[in-house]
């Protein structure tokens, strides 16, 4: 046979295999057996051995039967590739459910979860957020006594739903894999020895944790409480949360009606319109409303176009493009003329609108980016993007850019993102990198990892991030934030009212409070708590003293 | 003397020599989970590679000049076999001690016996020619040992393959493949020429009868084999080794191939007829319908297979005993767990070289006695590996055969190491015939 012949037989065995890879369900979907047949047909006219006719019959037959016997071995290994490696994941995780209707899984799973003993999650203060504790059999299971953390630590279920959050992002050195030493962990593996995980050590403080908790009172929404100095978490809470406990599957222990449980549950969690999965400090993005202004005022002054005592016009209303600007937040309608200083006290969208005209697109567009608007922020987990408006050229749009000055528009920021944009305001300008982990402990407390407070990036200079900060101090001195005011504090912050169609406002607070060396940050969303300075601000406010009293 | 050393074969020697005393040297440390090891924790390896360098020796000694190549793969791939044994023996000895307590005892005594048959063959079976003389003899062995399983033979998991002598059970069949071989190996070399021929009945070109007789003959009894031992992998290996061994003398695939057609079509009347294709084919082609009962064991093969990934656990770090059948029928998975696709591409790998080493015996055996027999017990050992490893990942259905040299089991290692044993005396080139 020509060499083509051959040739071409080989590409339509290769393809036929890599159609039925893709187009067939299983390793003995029949189908599937029938193009392997196929492909065994093609394979031996592209092996069949040349230049036999010449040869005694025995010869000839022998060669021809070692090429089928060669091909037999390949069609097996074409199926052990494809049992062993393309399909081994979706195999070894398979479930069935048997005709009396107990399921069936992958015992390996439950082996690997009762031979490693988790690490614990500890808070700051070494009470356990997330436990793994010996059950009465030897075997081990996995709880999370503290419901406040557990949204941020996130659920572990790897058996039926995987992990998220911490539980996903560490799971490395929870489970021993990764932290200690190389050369030990090579022995280890070789001896088969039960490794014992190591431990995880927060930032957080869940007294500040649970008091947050306490505040938001099962209104959907947000807090975040980190430190402006290291980047730190405090207190990171998201409303609804979520039982992890009752997605924790170790099947082959639990009956068939505790797994039907956790799968009601599952799907309960993703019907409820709430989205208790969403963990929105990091992942919740919102229109940040009025608080946005503290970015529109810190590009304004970082570019050095208008200063504290800039007096810029306020008749009322405002026109751009068509878009009409009403004010509503004047305490005097009949003063027209307001320092930057007073503008941002008093929230007023018609300075803040000509402002964000006055700074253009470009530089509109480049601030947002300096305060991390438009990426995912470096976290301890992968955290969604944050955004200023849809496009840089959609934001040439005056009446957009008009907006987006005080806060509307097509921002979406989350919890998180506000919290930084304080935290660099308080740090000389410069963004720490946030952090929830602080450590990880290994066999007897030994410290296997200390992760250290990075610097991420300068958003503005330290003299106009000391301006900033002077408009946050006026707000809550003379401004409209003045409940927020602490005895003993430095306190500053700002409200956001974030109007979303119809129904109540997300009630917006960012905020810090000083004391001697301390600066701690505060953001917080209530989701259609009405104004930002109705709900969200009193619990910034409760939040920052319990923080410095607690301190005391 | 010095040109009377095989220094070929004691050179590959010392791949599995390496393998099985690194292989249970981690087995050991796995299983005790402790650095701390001595010797004699491997003796069994250390034993295993003492004979087999002992018949080396042996074989130098006493000036065989039969291949060098053959002798070590076998010994690379019976000392996989060894490893897994020694390595699930522990396993299933805590599952069920009555059934698998002597498991590791028992493998090492078959390996060496079966080695020592190989060295007997070598050493003592100085022509072929009685062998091809009594081929009527081996031919009603062959039949007698089947029938007497069919009638006296015990059925263990719904197969009727062993019989059972005072403490022993064999397994006749695995006896009467080989003496099968060696009659056919015979009766074609004899009547090769006519068989070659054709009858002209009219226009049309009939198949010689002589061939057609003994084929219909093998096909009915394969069929008899599947009905009376509901064992298709006999079967399967009988009619297999025929029919390549047919078609090796005459160069007709029609007819192996219209054979397999019909062979395949009264399996499927007969399974129909008696109604068990239902536990079978189910178990083949859709085990996940039940997996807690019929398909128990492709489901738990599956999982171990696919846990194995690329590179596998490691030995003695997987769980493949959760596959009740793993020391026999399912060893591939082990395997393919504890290995991964490394380890089973290998032991293909292995296979294969076996194989062609063995038809290339073939190819320079001086008769068509000696070339016919080469082929039909090479063949053997291709069968049967293929069928097996086949049915464990669900390209046919699953038959309970052995994995040759790998699965734990007497008469079928017996048999293996004595067909290894004929192999290298064909190749010797000075064996009288």
């Amino acid at each position: 046979m020509g060499t083509f012949i051959r040739l071409a037989a080989f590409v339509g065995a290769m393809l036929v295999i890599a159609y039925g890879f893709s187009g067939t369900e299983e390793q003995a979907d029949q189908i599937w057996l029938m193009l392997l047949l196929a492909a065994g047909v093609l394979l031996a006219i592209a092996w069949w051995p040349r230049g036999t006719r010449a040869l005694p019959v025995f010869n000839r037959t022998i060669l021809r039967w070692s090429a089928i016997i060669l091909v037999c071995f390949t069609l097996v290994s074409i199926q052990l590739v494809r049992v062993q490696v393309v399909e081994s994941s979706r195999i070894s995780n398979r479930i069935a459910e048997a005709p009396n209707g107990e399921i069936a899984s992958n015992p390996r799973h439950r082996l690997q979860s009762l031979e490693k003993q988790r690490g614990k999650i500890f808070d700051r203060e070494g009470r356990v957020l997330a436990d793994t504790v010996e059950l009465e059999d030897g075997t081990y299971a996995r709880t999370w006594p503290e419901l406040s953390t557990a949204p941020l630590i996130g659920y572990y279920s790897p058996e039926m739903y995987g992990s998220t959050n911490l539980e996903a992002a560490f799971d490395d050195y929870l489970t021993g894999s990764d932290g200690g030493n190389p050369a030990e962990e090579w022995l280890n593996d070789l001896l088969n020895k039960d490794q014992r995980g190591y431990d995880l050590e927060l930032t957080i403080d869940l007294d500040l944790q649970n008091l947050a908790a306490e505040l938001m009172a099962d209104r959907p929404g947000a807090v975040v409480l980190m430190d402006a100095q290291t980047g730190e978490m405090l207190a990171m809470y998201g409303a609804p949360v979520f039982d992890p406990n009752r997605l924790y599957a170790n099947l082959g222990q639990q009956t068939s009606e505790e797994v039907e449980e956790i799968q009601a549950y599952w799907a309960e969690l993703n019907e409820n319109p709430n989205a208790p999965l969403v963990f929105r400090p990091t992942d919740g993005l919102y229109n940040p409303g009025s608080t946005f202004k503290t970015v529109t005022a810190s590009a304004i002054i970082d570019s050095g176009e208008a200063k504290l005592d800039t007096i810029f016009r306020d008749e009322g209303v405002f026109e751009v493009d068509g878009r009409v600007i009403e004010e509503l937040n004047r305490p005097d309608p009949s003063k027209i003329a307001w320092t930057l200083e007073e503008a941002y006290a008093y929230s007023l969208n018609v300075v803040f609108a000509q402002i964000g005209l006055e700074l253009g697109s470009q530089q509109m567009w480049d601030y947002a980016e300096r305060f991390g608007f438009g990426e995912s922020i470096p976290f301890d987990f992968d955290v969604v993007e944050t955004q200023l408006a849809n496009s840089r050229s959609e934001l040439n749009n005056r009446a957009l850019l008009a907006d987006t000055g005080f806060g509307q528009g097509q921002i979406l920021a989350s919890p998180l993102q506000m919290a930084m944009v304080v935290a660099a305001v308080l740090n000389n300008g410069v963004m720490m990198q946030p952090m929830v982990v602080d450590r990880v402990i290994g066999d007897g407390g030994k410290v296997l990892e200390d992760f250290g407070r990075d610097d991420w990036r300068r958003a503005i200079s330290g003299d106009s991030a000391a301006a900033v900060r002077d408009l946050l101090l006026a707000t809550v001195e003379y401004g409209y934030s003045q409940a927020a005011a602490i005895e003993g504090l430095t306190v500053g912050g700002k409200t956001g009212t974030a109007e979303i169609g119809e129904g109540d406002p997300h009630s917006w607070f960012i905020g810090f409070a000083e004391s001697g060396e301390r600066k701690l940050v505060v953001s917080v969303i209530v989701e259609r708590g009405g104004p930002g300075s109705q709900a969200a601000q009193p619990i910034g406010r409760s939040l920052l003293e319990a923080a410095f009293q607690e301190a005391e | 003397m010095l040109q009377r050393i095989r220094f070929t074969e004691l050179q590959l020697l010392i791949v599995p020599s390496a393998m099985t005393i690194v292989g249970l040297l981690t087995i050991y440390l796995a299983s005790t989970r402790d650095l701390d090891w001595e010797w004699r924790d491997i003796w069994v390896s250390l034993a295993y590679m003492g004979v087999v360098f002992f018949i080396s020796l042996w074989l130098s000694a006493t000036g065989f000049k039969g291949d060098q190549v053959i002798f070590p793969i076998v010994v690379c791939i019976s000392g996989l076999g060894l490893l897994m044994i020694q390595r699930l023996a522990p396993d299933l000895n805590e599952i069920d001690p009555a059934a698998y307590g002597n498991l590791a005892r028992n493998q090492i005594i078959y390996m060496t016996a079966g080695l020592a048959m190989l060295l007997g063959v070598c050493t003592f079976v100085r022509s072929l020619g009685w062998l091809r003389r009594y081929k009527y003899t081996w031919a009603f062995a062959a039949i007698a040992m089947m029938a007497a399983t069919m009638v006296f033979g015990s059925e263990y998991y719904g197969a009727r393959l062993w019989i059972n002598i005072g403490p022993f059970s064999l397994q006749p069949s695995e006896a009467a493949k080989v003496a099968m071989v060696v009659f056919l190996a015979g009766y074609l070399a004899e009547n090769r020429d006519l068989i070659a021929s054709n009858y002209q009945v009219g226009p049309f070109r009939l198949p010689p009868l002589p061939y057609l007789m003994p084929m219909l003959v093998m096909w009915g009894f394969s069929i008899l084999i599947v009905v009376l031992q509901n064992d298709l992998g006999t079967a399967l290996l009988f009619f297999g080794v025929f029919l390549s061994m047919l078609y090796l003398a005459s160069g007709r695939l029609l007819y192996v191939i219209v054979g397999l057609a019909t062979f395949a079509g009264a399996v499927y009347v007969a399974y129909n007829l008696f109604d068990r294709i239902g536990v079978r084919v189910q178990g083949w082609l859709n085990p996940w319908a039940d997996p807690l009962d019929t398909g128990f064991q492709p489901v738990q093969s599956d999982f171990a297979l696919a846990s194995g990934k690329v590179f596998g656990t490691g030995l003695a770090q997987g769980h493949p005993t959760f596959i009740t059948q793993v020391h026999s029928d399912y060893i591939f998975s082990a395997i393919g767990e504890e290995l991964g696709l490394m380890g089973t591409l290998v032991v293909l790998l292995l296979y294969l070289l076996l194989v062609f080493r063995g038809f290339y015996i073939a190819l320079m055996a001086r008769d068509s006695f000696g070339r016919f027999l080469a082929a039909g017990l090479t063949t053997i050992l291709a069968l049967q590996a293929l069928i097996i490893i086949g049915g464990t990942i669900r390209m046919i259905p699953l038959t309970g055969i052995t994995l040759p040299f790998i699965s734990a089991g007497g008469s079928s290692l017996l048999t293996n190491f004595i067909i290894i044993g004929l192999l290298m005396r064909i190749s010797d080139p000075t064996v009288t015939r």
